[in-house]
Formats: structure tokens, C-alpha cells, sequence
């Protein structure tokens, strides 16, 4: 796969023009789409099902090799995936220190009464744990590592609406100023509610292209925006 | 434990049975198949030689396993240096087990001669082969759902992915490692059968040449319970550790 040019910069900031992807199937996902987040933020992935949305956060995980013009990304891109296990053999708490240090824990406290855990979680085995609760720690040990660029592909898809409510804003106030974070879900009222800007993946007949939609973080979190809704359902169609 | 047991004496009864009936049906004579009283007899005369000996075999042949086991995982931690390694230990590990046991023993024995080496050279050709199969399964099949996270992080090297791999799939391994230990003590009465002077697969050469069956029958008992005992205790041991370390059963 050739590039044309390919930078890593210090400042969150993705630049993808002329993406195109290709599984060696033959199927087409992106066929010359050009991406840009140019600021730090709490951005959405918005898209339907098999538009290419965590094909788009492998590409930017660097674990899928594209073809570009022209790629700008940061060097730390995490994925938070809803898929992913903690390591069985070990319990919470044993794994966090593995990964993060003898602090991991202390630290980690930080976060849990805001993902609705208390400390007993660090001491269970993954086996012990609810879905919500793994996916809510998964989600925790990847804001613990260092990055610039953090996709949560559906990372919080087992949580109830409430809690999934209160991490998003944490999220937001704790890193939204100076991170980006793209959130991939199929919960349209979410994408809406909290994002800063949804980048909406489309197919048209050859392939995804973007389309961004700014300017949407003026409005209040218990807004439901009906017409936002509408016109973003009919932006996917047309 | 008890299912095992009761599978063991039915075993025993058709194999009783199938000789009796034989001996009753081609009409041979005593001295040839000795009635069943006389393995009555040898157990009730016999049972500290058997005792002793067969103990003496079941320990040769554990740590003749864990050799085994030790080798298995050392080979196959070194097979995750690079691809090359990989390749030269897995086909190496093929050839090897290519060959019939009783076509390399004698080379073994006449290069050794009779003693420890000999015997746990033949039970790590027998044993060492399933438990490195195992391992290396399942250290080569992906497991992406845990090694994401570490992947993200920059930190999966060849050493941590193999670590996950092992770790995540303990159940699969011991159902292997024990599958191997019963391997291990017929690979042990097979070397004792060549290369000993001790242990139930001598007892059983002596009776072979003194041809006495009655003593060949008690040994078979002999081995089976011990084998039935041994396999009880590594069920015990995989149960515990299950226990304490999560270990998933696939």
C-alpha cells in the first residue's frame, strides 16, 4: 500500500485526504474520502451499520493499511473497543498494576465512582464482572494510558443510559479541551446530544465518503433536537 | 473420580472375562492361563512387590512428565524468537515424533544403556509430543479480544502475546498435560520393559519370560489403579489452579 505523504504531529489534529480501503475480498469501503478533525473535542462517528466506521478507527489505529494522499495523525491513537476482554487470569486490580505500576490502583479510584463502580470491582476476576462493568473498566484502563486520539467504538454499548450519561460528560470536561475523541455509536440521540461535531459516514454507490456537521455542541445536553435528528437521518439517505 | 473407577473395573472384568472364556474355549491348560484364584494369589503374596514397584514406576514416570512439560515450554518460548525458530522447532518436533518408540528405543539403550537416561529419553518421546502440540496451538491461535489493549499500548511483543495465549487458555493445556501423564507411564513401563531393573514394566518382563500370567494380570491391575489414582490427583491439582487462577475452560 503506497502513501504520498505521512506526518506525525504533536498536536491532535487528524488530516486524511484521498482515503481509499479496500478488504482483500474486493469490497470497497472508502474510495478517495477525505477526513479532518481540526481540534480538540468530543467528535462523533456516525454512520450505518457496515458504512466503514470501525474500519475508519483501524485505519487511524494504524492496524489497517490504506492508501492516502495525504495523512496527518498523532502519534498516540488508542481504541477503545466493545469487543475486547480483560485478561482472564488475573483480577482487576493485578492487571492495572501490571500495565500501569504500582500506582494503578489509587489512580484508577479516581475514576470509578463516575463509571458507577465501586472499589470491590479491582478485586474481582473478569469472569465476576457484569458486560457494563468489564466495558466500563476496559473503557477506564485506555483513559489511564497516554494518548492523543481516543476511539471509543462502542465502548459503552452495555451501559445504561444514565451512567453512559455521566461518563460521556466526564470524558468531555476532563479531556475534551485538549484530546480528541472519537465516539462511535449507533445511539443517535448520544451523537447528537453530546458531540462537538459528528462526522457522518456515508455510502454512496462506490464507496464511504465524510460528511462533517459542525457547530452542534450548543445545545444542551437534555434537549432532544427532534429536527437534528431529522436532518441527520436524512443527510445518511440522500 | 468415581465414574473413572467404575470404568476401570468394568475394564478389567471384560479383559478377565474375555481370557477366561478364550482359555475356556480352545480348552487350554492351567499352566498356560492359571485360574483366577492364582491372581487372588499374587496379589495376596505379591501386593508389597507390586506396591513398591509400581510406586517406583509412577515417579519415574512424573518426572519423566514434567521433563516433558519443562521441555515443551521451553521449546516452545524459544519458537517465539522469530519465525525461522518457529518453523525449525515445529518441524524438528515432527520428524522426531515420526518415528515409532520401539523403533528408537533400542537405539537409545545400546547408546545409554540401562539407566535413567534411557527411560526418560523414551518417556519424553512419548509424552513431550501432545504437550508441545498444545502449547504451540495455542500459542499460535490469536486471541484479539485481549491482545487489543496491549496492541493499542505498543507493548505486545512475541514473549507478552505468547503469555496471553498460555494464560487465557490454562484449560485447554491441562485437559493436554494430563492427557500426556498417562502417556508418561506407559512410556515408563515401556522403557522399564528395556532398560530397568525396577519398577512394574520389569516385573512384568520377568513374568513375561517365567510366563505367568497370573503376575501380568495382577500388574495390570497394579497399573491401573495407580493410574486411576495418579490421573484422580492431576484432576485434583487442575482444579485447584482453575481455582486460583481463572483458568477458562474452553
Amino acid at each position: 500500500m503506497g502513501c504520498d505523504t505521512q506526518q506525525i504531529r504533536e498536536a491532535p489534529e487528524i488530516v486524511c485526504t484521498g482515503l481509499k480501503f479496500a478488504y482483500p475480498s474486493g469490497s470497497v469501503v472508502f474510495d478517495g474520502a477525505d477526513l479532518r478533525v481540526g481540534r480538540c473535542g468530543f467528535h462523533s462517528i456516525f454512520g450505518k451499520s457496515g458504512s466503514g466506521k470501525s474500519t475508519l478507527a483501524n485505519i487511524l489505529t494504524r492496524k489497517l493499511q490504506a492508501d492516502f494522499d495525504k495523512f496527518i495523525l498523532p502519534e498516540r491513537v488508542l481504541c477503545c473497543a466493545s469487543w475486547e476482554r480483560l485478561p482472564p487470569w488475573l483480577p482487576v486490580r493485578d492487571h492495572l498494576k501490571d500495565v500501569f505500576g504500582s500506582e494503578a490502583e489509587s489512580w484508577a479510584a479516581e475514576f470509578l465512582p463516575v463509571f458507577a463502580l465501586d472499589n470491590r470491582v479491582l478485586g474481582k476476576f473478569p469472569h465476576q464482572l457484569s458486560t457494563g462493568q468489564a466495558q466500563r473498566i476496559n473503557l477506564i484502563r485506555y483513559i489511564m494510558s497516554k494518548f492523543d486520539v481516543l476511539i471509543l467504538d462502542e465502548a459503552l454499548h452495555n451501559v445504561d443510559e444514565p451512567t453512559r450519561c455521566d461518563i460521556i460528560l466526564f470524558l468531555k470536561q476532563k479531556f475534551a479541551d485538549r484530546k480528541i475523541l472519537l465516539y462511535i455509536s449507533h445511539d443517535m440521540a448520544d451523537v447528537i446530544r453530546y458531540s462537538d461535531m459528528i462526522i457522518l459516514l456515508k455510502q454512496n454507490s462506490q464507496a464511504g465518503h465524510f460528511t462533517n456537521i459542525q457547530g452542534l455542541n450548543e445545545f444542551s445536553a437534555t434537549s432532544d433536537k427532534p429536527h437534528e435528528i431529522e436532518n441527520i437521518r436524512s443527510m445518511m439517505i440522500t | 473420580m468415581i465414574i473413572r473407577l467404575l470404568y476401570l473395573i468394568i475394564f478389567f472384568l471384560f479383559l478377565i472375562g474375555f481370557i477366561y472364556i478364550y482359555k475356556h474355549v480352545e480348552g487350554l491348560p492351567n499352566y498356560v492361563i492359571p485360574p483366577l484364584s492364582g491372581v487372588a494369589g499374587v496379589l495376596e503374596t505379591a501386593w508389597k512387590t507390586l506396591l513398591t514397584n509400581t510406586l517406583y514406576t509412577f515417579g519415574i514416570g512424573a518426572i519423566g512428565h514434567l521433563i516433558s512439560l519443562f521441555l515443551a515450554i521451553s521449546i516452545c518460548g524459544f519458537s517465539t524468537l522469530g519465525k525461522p525458530i518457529k518453523d525449525f522447532v515445529y518441524q524438528f518436533s515432527i520428524t522426531w515424533q515420526s518415528y515409532p518408540i520401539i523403533a528408537l528405543a533400542p537405539l537409545f539403550f545400546i547408546v545409554f544403556g540401562d539407566g535413567y537416561v534411557t527411560r526418560f529419553l523414551i518417556i519424553i518421546t512419548i509424552s513431550y509430543f501432545p504437550i508441545f502440540l498444545a502449547i504451540f496451538g495455542v500459542i499460535e491461535t490469536p486471541l484479539p479480544e485481549v491482545e487489543y489493549f496491549y496492541e493499542n499500548l505498543g507493548r505486545l511483543s512475541g514473549l507478552q502475546r505468547a503469555k496471553i495465549r498460555i494464560m487465557s487458555r490454562l484449560g485447554t493445556l491441562f485437559v493436554s498435560i494430563n492427557g500426556a501423564a498417562t502417556l508418561a507411564i506407559v512410556g515408563t513401563i515401556l522403557a522399564e520393559f528395556l532398560a530397568a531393573e525396577r519398577g512394574i514394566g520389569y516385573f512384568i518382563r520377568v513374568a513375561l519370560y517365567e510366563h505367568r500370567l497370573d503376575r501380568i494380570l495382577a500388574a495390570l491391575l497394579a497399573i491401573g489403579i495407580a493410574n486411576w489414582l495418579y490421573s484422580g490427583a492431576l484432576q485434583m491439582f487442575e482444579r485447584i489452579a482453575a481455582r486460583r487462577i481463572n483458568v477458562e475452560r474452553d
